[in-house]
């Protein structure tokens, strides 16, 4: 379990991060949204121990990384995939990772492995694709089969098979009991990994709650009716509904329920030849909410 | 779109996750049994010395480097003996001329030095190190702790070659030279040894301080070699004092055979160098601990 309560990181003027708190519970894959310069990145650099916080407090497993009796087997991250010497091979970075944790050489081939880099750890690893750094960085996350993991951007730079392993990864690493915090911008693919939602805007938090809590919140459901009465169907909706039109015999309908619409189209004795409700997506839902954050921001500032 | 969660492998139910989640936690002893001590530290810091490219390159570099000077200085100097005023023969210094490679010697361990530490902030590894071992007291004394268990022998080993070779011209050409079994001899490898390790510590200080490889390599030559060439060009009483007591000099007396009377004697000198160490490895210790990786 990671718990952050009241962390804020300040950069001379700048609140980079803004009085967080939020706590990434074991058994769920956590996903930390917020558009680029959110904090998202400081703020596990912070959890980690990397970044010094301002204010606040962040403790994993109940005590502070800093103090962590071994570090990689509370805790496994991937921060930044590129950070290997070109000139040393996957596996003597690994070795020296593992060493300083005490964790058997064994382990390392065993982690080479599962991430599918056997073949190539002898390799040095300037000579990896971005999409081969990236797994060997996960490599080093589980090297201590820790009960926490902590990822920044882990789909960067993956090609679609990898993506999907990643979130197979995510998704049993969770399904074992595990705490997962991570991060992307790949709102489609959150969707389909994540349990639970922290957003953050500017520093601040701005959600946090289950994925399909958020969804709901934080998006309109909306109906889509194709009819060939198009208009005629328009004019029955009341002027405090959103209607617009798709192609000509098309309406999408927000803020009433499907069935609704049918009883009116029933009464109305318009012809239906669809009728479907759609959730909005995650990304929608996100964007709608950050773009919400940044206006609020906006408008703070001014007033100063 | 319907959130997808129907497509995914089916999530454990209530209860199943919450075993799987007190097994994970309810073993409080999971960290403690493998708590991690300096001694590991010190063994995935020996692991990437050891797996730095640069390191052999270093090594090998200064010892081909220290072994020609040696054999060219030695020879020049020795045929030149008997054509030298009888003062400059009472100066003559047969240690020192075998060893003058620990001028650039210098440079090159200060370089390793450097490196053990701004490789790190180079390739970003700095980051998996740190959250391995968060621990930077320890991260840092471990790095020392290598790094002088690489350039210590190293140094010893170089200043044991370059005296050898150049000892044996000098007696080839007839000029006065010296045996190993010599007090002075020993002293002026070993501590040359020392120096040179003392060098190592003075790149690893810098490099922790300014963290880019190019910076600690331009700083290095800076302190160590442009100073000393300019120390005669300054004003009368500052260029003295920078003859005697400049670290990288003053310590550079412990290879001299011959002591000159206006400078520190050899092992006063490498006191002034590794209390220069001391006063830098301290400061960048601070740094290091206070500084945001």
């Amino acid at each position: 379990m990671i718990e952050v309560c009241g962390l804020s990181k300040r950069y001379g003027e700048v609140l980079v991060v803004d009085d967080l708190t939020f706590a990434v519970r074991p058994g769920e894959v956590t996903g930390f949204l917020g558009p680029n310069g959110a904090g998202k990145s400081t703020t596990m650099r912070m959890i980690l121990g990397l970044d010094a916080a301002s204010s606040g407090t962040a403790t994993v497993a109940g005590r502070p990384y800093a103090v962590q009796p071994a570090p990689l087997k509370v805790v496994g991250a991937l921060l930044d995939p590129g950070a290997v010497l070109p000139s040393r091979t996957a596996y003597h970075h690994l070795s020296a990772l593992a060493a300083g944790n005490g964790i058997p050489r064994r382990r390392v081939e065993e982690v080479l492995a599962e991430v599918g880099l056997e073949k190539v750890s002898r390799r040095r690893a300037g000579t990896f694709s971005l999409g081969m750094r990236q797994r060997l960085g996960i490599a080093a996350a589980l090297l201590g089969d820790p009960p926490i993991l902590v990822f920044d951007e882990p789909l960067n730079g993956l090609d679609p098979e990898g993506i999907v392993w990643i979130r197979s990864l995510m998704r049993r690493m969770a399904a074992q009991g595990r705490a997962v915090l991570m991060s992307s911008h790949l709102m489609s693919e959150m969707e389909l990994t994540a349990d639970h939602l922290i957003v953050i805007g500017r520093g601040k938090l701005i959600a946090d709650m289950t994925m399909k809590d958020f969804i709901e919140a934080h998006s309109e459901r909306e109906v889509f009716v194709r009819t060939p009465q198009a208009e005629a169907l328009r004019s029955m909706i009341t002027a405090a509904v959103q209607v617009r039109t798709e192609g000509g015999d098309a309406l999408v309908v927000t803020g009433l329920e499907a069935a609704e619409i049918g009883a009116l189209a029933s009464l109305g004795g318009v012809e239906l030849h669809e009728l479907a409700p759609r959730q909005v997506s995650l990304e929608k839902a996100f964007m709608d909410l950050t773009r919400d954050a940044v206006e609020y921001q906006s408008e703070k500032e001014t007033s100063r | 779109m319907t959130h997808a969660s129907t497509q995914l492998p089916a999530r454990p139910t209530k209860a199943r996750r919450y075993l799987l989640v007190s097994r994970l936690q309810s073993d409080p002893d999971r960290a403690r049994r493998g708590k991690v001590t300096f001694w590991h530290c010190l063994q995935a810091e020996w692991i990437k010395i050891r797996t730095m490219r640069s390191t052999l390159y270093v090594i090998l570099g200064t010892l081909a480097f220290c072994i020609a000077l040696a054999a060219l200085n030695a020879s020049s100097a020795g045929s030149e003996f008997a054509d030298l005023s009888p003062a400059d023969q009472a100066s003559f210094d047969p240690l020192a001329t075998s060893l003058r490679g620990y001028l650039l010697a210098q440079i090159a361990l200060g370089l390793l030095g450097g490196l053990v530490i701004t490789s790190e902030y180079g390739a970003r590894t700095i980051v998996p190190t740190l959250i391995a071992v968060p621990h930077r007291a320890r991260v840092l004394v471990s790095k020392a702790v290598v790094l002088v268990g690489v350039a210590l022998p190293v140094g010893i080993a170089v200043s044991l070659a370059g005296f050898l070779v150049g000892q044996a011209s000098l007696s080839g050409a007839g000029a006065p030279h010296l045996a190993l079994s010599e007090g002075v001899a020993l002293r002026g490898i070993v501590g040359g040894g020392l120096y040179l390790a003392l060098a190592g510590l003075f790149g690893l200080a810098l490099g922790t301080v300014i963290r880019s490889t190019t910076a600690t390599v331009t700083t290095l030559f800076g302190v160590m070699l442009i100073v000393q060439a300019f120390a005669p060009a300054l004003p009368a009483g500052l260029g003295d004092w920078v003859s005697k007591y400049w670290p990288p000099i003053a310590g550079g007396q412990i290879i001299t055979s011959y002591q000159d009377p206006t400078l520190l004697s050899p092992w006063a000198g490498v006191g002034v160098m590794a209390g220069c160490v001391a006063a830098l490895l301290t400061a960048a210790f601070v740094v290091f601990r206070k500084r945001d990786a």
